[in-house]
């Protein structure tokens, strides 16, 4: 319920701006990658629907992304990943709101800090992570990657499993953010 | 002899059949497309979502559902065709991703299809995922 209140603040948010150019930036095809890598088992997933909200005068940012919305190569690894793993019927997003550490707008290129909290599984975590940043034509991309640990969301994994789910499974995230304009 | 006559007619009925079904597997792609749970057009399905009753509406996350809607926008990214459809509302649309292999050619901003996909849930769009066009000619 309060996901969904969350969004409908931003959405209300960037539907009342109107003011000269917009602060807001909006990414909407944002794309999320994760590895596992084991002995046993290389495991890759990719999200393309990430989407979030940029203020660039606040520097405060949100990404969401369904959790159902990742690509596996295995459907049965999928399968696996949603019923079992991420649960995705009772926890069907991954929210992350934070702020970006001294950012400056106007320049073309640079690498700052992100600090935030990341949701998943219905449990919250603080987290930083380093991003690079490019400004081009009035698009901000961002790039970066992190590691999470499986044990610190409580997902659960079989002990017949725990062989093939890594410990620390490493996020690449590409996001392109775009001028909220009506 | 007449063991032998037996044996090559069955040959020659499986041979038929076997070349009628690769000609509608040809022929009629949609044959082999799930059927959609429900149909609605974009601008419903944004309505749903957006409201109270956004809950309602899930019991058709991982369904076949078909939406009609207008293209506001078409995204080409990592060899991917994405479309998004118009609900009425600003900044919050209906995002289809594509199945490789349909035909884009004729799509452009502003015009209505219809698209049936995997429904995933909400976030600031409506998202579904392998999306095929249906043709506005055929029965649905």
């Amino acid at each position: 319920m309060k996901m969904n209140k969350t969004i409908t603040i931003f959405l209300f948010i960037v539907a009342i701006s109107s003011t000269g150019r917009s602060q807001r930036y909006i990414s909407r095809q944002g794309q999320i990658e994760f590895f596992s890598y084991t002995k046993v088992e290389n495991i890759k997933a990719v999200n393309n629907q990430a989407q979030g909200v940029m203020d660039i005068s606040t520097q405060d940012i949100a990404v969401q992304m369904l959790m159902n919305a990742f690509v596996f190569e295995k459907s049965l690894m999928e399968e696996h990943f949603n019923e079992s793993y991420i649960e995705s019927e009772l926890y069907p997003k991954g929210i992350f709101e934070g702020k970006i550490l001294e950012f400056d707008p106007k320049q073309d290129q640079q690498t700052r800090k992100i600090k935030g909290f990341f949701e998943l599984h219905g449990v919250k975590k603080d987290i930083e992570f380093k991003v690079s940043i490019t400004n081009s034509n009035g698009t901000y991309t961002l790039k970066g990657d992190l590691q999470l640990s499986v044990k610190d969301f409580e997902i659960k994994v079989p002990a017949l499993l725990s062989l093939n789910i890594a410990d620390a499974i490493t996020i690449n995230f590409n996001l392109e953010f775009e001028s909220y304009e009506n | 002899m007449r063991y032998f006559k037996k044996k090559y007619h069955i040959v020659v009925l499986m041979g038929i059949t076997f070349f009628l079904v690769i000609t509608l597997i040809q022929f009629l792609p949609e044959f082999f497309t799930p059927q959609a749970t429900y149909s609605l057009s974009s601008k419903e399905l944004l309505n749903t979502v957006q409201s109270d009753q956004y809950q309602s509406f899930n019991k058709y996350i991982e369904k076949v559902i078909q939406i009609e809607g207008t293209v506001k926008k078409i995204n080409f990214k990592n060899d991917t065709y994405s479309l998004l459809l118009d609900g009425g509302f600003t900044g919050s649309y209906v995002l289809c991703e594509m199945q490789t292999g349909q035909d884009i050619d004729d799509i452009v901003k502003g015009k209505t299809v219809q698209i049936k996909g995997v429904y995933k849930g909400y976030l600031m769009d409506a998202i579904l995922l392998n999306c095929v066009l249906i043709e506005n000619d055929e029965d649905e």
